[in-house]
């Protein structure tokens, strides 16, 4: 039997560029070299940055994946073997 | 203001696409006004490629001319225009995939409609158009189309997470 997992990804960029002095968009973007929709769309929840981004992103805000990112699962289970 | 909240890479697909309908429409008119066929009159259809060519290089200044001023109006233009992130390029891969889905129905419908016109007597499709002008003519529009196809793929996904 496999378990199908998938989640819904959210994030607490926003709240975190807000402590950090304000930080814009614009400012992120260029500082992690991403354009400022990308940042927009992850702060959306609508795109999951890759792993790099993620970590440097942690970096930035001097914070953890685990309090930057947060990952609730719903597992959904198949008959397949 | 049109355009302010999408990326270069964004505005470049809203380009192409607006350039592929020009260039299919330019390419579809030219065709009526052919006199005869490839094997006849050769260089009329030598002198449409050249003249699609010459309007795709035109179309292509004026529409990123215009961007350009948009971009400078709109205040867009200290963006780095160069810059493509991780999300372009998973977006572009996706566009990509269904442009080699697209342009392999193409061939597979080019070539069935070939295949079928030399076999099927009485077949109902082209039947007076010759094969070689008919490979000509759809491969140019295949080609557009899997622009066309790959382009609105990529603004969907865009669009998706604007």
């Amino acid at each position: 039997m496999t378990k199908k997992v998938k989640g819904i990804i959210s994030n607490q960029l926003r709240k975190k560029r807000f402590e950090k002095d304000e930080m814009t968009q614009q400012e992120l973007a260029k500082v992690l070299g991403v354009t400022r929709q990308t940042i927009a769309a992850i702060e959306a929840g609508k795109y999951s940055p890759s792993l790099e981004v993620a970590f440097c992103l942690t970096d930035i805000f001097a914070t953890t994946l685990d309090e930057l990112f947060q990952w609730q699962a719903n597992e959904s289970e198949s008959d397949k073997d | 203001m049109f355009l302010k909240n999408s990326s270069f890479s964004e505005q470049t697909a809203w380009i192409t696409i607006a350039f592929t309908i020009f260039i299919a429409w330019y390419y579809g008119n030219g065709i009526t006004e052919l006199e005869g066929f490839f094997s006849t009159h050769a260089d009329q259809i030598v002198w449409l490629w050249i003249s699609t060519l010459i309007v795709s290089i035109v179309f292509a200044v004026i529409a990123f001319t215009v961007l350009t001023v948009i971009r400078k109006v709109s205040g867009d233009d200290d963006e780095d225009v160069s810059l493509v992130d991780e999300r372009d390029q998973e977006i572009e891969d996706k566009a990509t995939a269904w442009a080699y889905f697209t342009l392999s129905f193409c061939i597979m419908a080019l070539l069935i409609h070939v295949f079928c016109q030399g076999v099927i007597p009485g077949y109902p499709f082209f039947s007076d158009v010759p094969p070689l002008d008919f490979l000509i003519h759809g491969l140019m529009f295949s080609g557009l189309l899997v622009e066309f196809v790959a382009r609105v793929s990529q603004i969907y996904r865009y669009r998706m997470a604007a």
